[in-house]
């Protein structure tokens, strides 16, 4: 395992208020990784600063090497670092085909072409029906996508991100506001994507059902400062994590 | 439905097919059986379609309501003025307008697409202004209010093998008709292109686009430098067909017939600009001669449909020909529709029909 994204003494005011207070830690490469904390410990914060965002007022953060504190998002998406979003952030009237495409055009550099039409682009569209199979959504490929479900568009959410093939990618409660059904698909999902070692997962989350199933590791964020970074049996027994979630999620 | 969803869009891929085709023939023929009067009219449409086509690029696909195009409009008639002042060739005069306008939309876009929503509206309101105050101040270029007079409709000079005179109207109307043709042709591919689709996405979401990998501002600077050079194209028209131009056609009432063009005939739909120019001026002509209060008309028109058809006009004919289609067509499929696994069958199904509607007839 290597260091895949390094951070170092991050930090990001609004206002007076540190939202995020100093926070260094490191991402390894393959290791699926979790982020929790209680409401308002930024861990959305600190997820909009890793990928362009929000500018951070202080801290550095180092991807593969390459200092990417001031990076522009679509900059660092072309970098291979991508994010989902936690209230949802689709293109609403195009298909869930061109969603996927968007992305996909754009990797290969293909997005500033004006004048050949993207239909007849073989191989774009076939690799979006590869990630529409995989996302379960190859039947809906000429749906928009307001019109899908609350679910299918969450499935296509991290679709969009997976389809820019990102080496790192953040992912912000990918299983909010959805039924257990649809939160085992996205999940899995997840899990089969992580198993195939192109991309290394990290989750925010709030569910720690979904928490301690999932990742190999886990970093607690409380009051915008890493509480604790650990193996999810560790941070179970960790006593300053279970004061913090007043022991009852934790140990359940 | 599932099945019935291509043939709906095959049949209306060729009817649509069959249209344009017709609609071609007609304007052809048009000059042999119509009067000088009829085809000045027809070319004060197709103006206002590129126009409004370009007009269209920013609003309806970007998402950027521009109140400044008059702007790029009086900067392409006025440098084709000047040039046909001097030099006697109608190519010149156009492509010189065009470029003209282009290159002050890019100089104004780099300030102006930073922003969006009301603070781009009121940049570009501003700006608009701003180029109709000089045309209006800067005598000695400009000629002021008199504005520039007695430009000739030069001919149409094809790298020096054949000459064609444009001076008679049909003559100007072909002509119109050919530059008309080759940017709706240019515009339909730019907006089916990964360009085009980049587009749409930044007026969906401009936060997802910044994390799929497209440089957002840029794509919108280009949108705008090509709505600016449609525009410069119409006005670079305008000057040898009018023979004068005024500063009126920068003033920002001007950039409003953009938006009410493209609102009276569609904004999601790839004609609607068309349907809406032809319209405006039909509606022009024919209440001019009742009453001089032709824009109190215009105006009710415009408000009833944006109040009962979103869409504009393009919009109700799709959704009325989409009815009868689904109601020939789809009916017996839909019932056989297999459930999907999660998703709303319903929905997922309507998306389809609407989509192969979409697709074929009106993007």
């Amino acid at each position: 395992m290597s260091a895949l994204l390094q951070v170092e003494g991050l930090t990001k005011y609004f206002g007076r208020f540190a939202a995020v207070d100093g926070v260094s830690l490191t991402l390894e490469e393959g290791r699926l990784t979790a982020i929790i904390g209680p409401n308002g410990a930024g861990k959305t914060t600190f997820i909009n600063l890793l990928s362009g965002f929000l500018v951070p007022d202080k801290g550095r953060v180092v991807f593969r090497g390459q200092d990417v504190t001031r990076l522009a998002p679509a900059a660092r998406v072309h970098l291979g670092l991508c994010r989902s979003f936690q209230i949802m952030t689709l293109f609403p009237d195009l298909t869930a085909e061109e969603n996927v495409l968007l992305p996909i055009l754009a990797r290969r550099g293909r997005i500033g072409r004006a004048f050949a039409p993207y239909k007849a682009d073989s191989e774009a569209r076939a690799e979006a029906a590869e990630v529409l199979r995989r996302i379960g959504l190859l039947a809906y490929r000429d749906t928009p996508a307001r019109l899908l479900s609350h679910g299918d568009q969450r499935l296509l959410e991290l679709g969009i991100a997976v389809a820019t093939r990102p080496t790192l990618c953040f992912l912000d409660e990918p299983t909010s506001g959805m039924n257990p059904q649809e939160r085992r698909a996205v999940l899995d999902l997840v899990r089969e994507l992580s198993a195939s070692k192109t991309t290394t997962f990290v989750i925010v989350e709030h569910d720690m059902d979904v928490v301690f199933s999932l990742a190999d590791y886990i970093y607690v964020l409380h009051r915008g400062q890493l509480l604790a970074g650990d193996t999810p049996d560790a941070i179970r027994r960790n006593p300053r994590v279970r004061e913090v979630y007043l022991g009852e999620e934790v140990s359940a | 439905m599932k099945a019935a969803a291509p043939m709906a869009q095959a049949v209306t891929t060729s009817v649509s097919r069959i249209g344009y085709g017709l609609v071609l023939v007609v304007l052809v023929l048009l000059p042999f059986f119509s009067s000088t009067y009829t085809q000045y009219l027809v070319i004060h449409m197709m103006l206002l379609a590129i126009y409004a086509l370009g007009f269209n690029l920013l609003f309806g696909y970007t998402g950027l309501l521009s109140f400044g195009q008059a702007g790029f409009y009086g900067i392409g008639a006025y440098v084709c003025a000047g040039i046909l002042l001097r030099y006697p060739s109608v190519l010149a005069g156009v492509l010189g307008g065009v470029a003209a306008a282009a290159a002050a939309a890019f100089v104004i876009g780099v300030l102006s697409v930073r922003h969006t929503r009301i603070y781009f509206t009121m940049l570009t309101l501003a700006f608009g202004m701003l180029v109709y105050s000089v045309l209006w101040k800067w005598r000695a270029v400009t000629g002021g209010d008199d504005g520039l007079v007695g430009i000739p409709r030069a001919p149409l000079d094809l790298f020096g093998l054949v000459q064609i005179p444009l001076r008679t109207v049909t003559n100007f109307y072909f002509f119109t008709l050919a530059v008309t043709v080759i940017a709706l042709f240019l515009l339909y591919r730019i907006v089916h292109s990964p360009f085009g689709l980049s587009l749409q996405g930044i007026r969906d979401s401009e936060v997802r686009s910044h994390f799929v990998g497209v440089h957002v501002r840029k794509h919108r600077l280009l949108a705008f430098v090509v709505a600016g050079a449609y525009a410069g194209l119409a006005g670079s028209l305008l000057a040898p067909l009018e023979s004068a131009v005024t500063p009126v056609i920068s003033h920002w009432s001007n950039s409003g017939d953009a938006v009410l063009v493209t609102l009276l005939g569609g904004v999601r739909a790839f004609f609607g600009p068309v349907i809406g120019s032809v319209l405006f001026v039909l509606i022009r002509e024919l209440v001019v001669q009742i009453t001089e209060y032709w824009q109190l008309v215009m105006g009710v028109i415009v408000v009833i449909l944006v109040l009962g058809f979103r869409g504009g006009v393009a919009q109700a004919v799709v959704d009325a020909w989409q009815r009868w289609v689904v109601n020939a067509r789809a009916q017996p499929a839909h019932q056989q529709a297999p459930q999907p696994a999660f998703g709303n069958a319903a929905q997922a199904a309507h998306g389809q029909v609407q989509q192969a509607a979409e697709r074929g007839e009106s993007r």
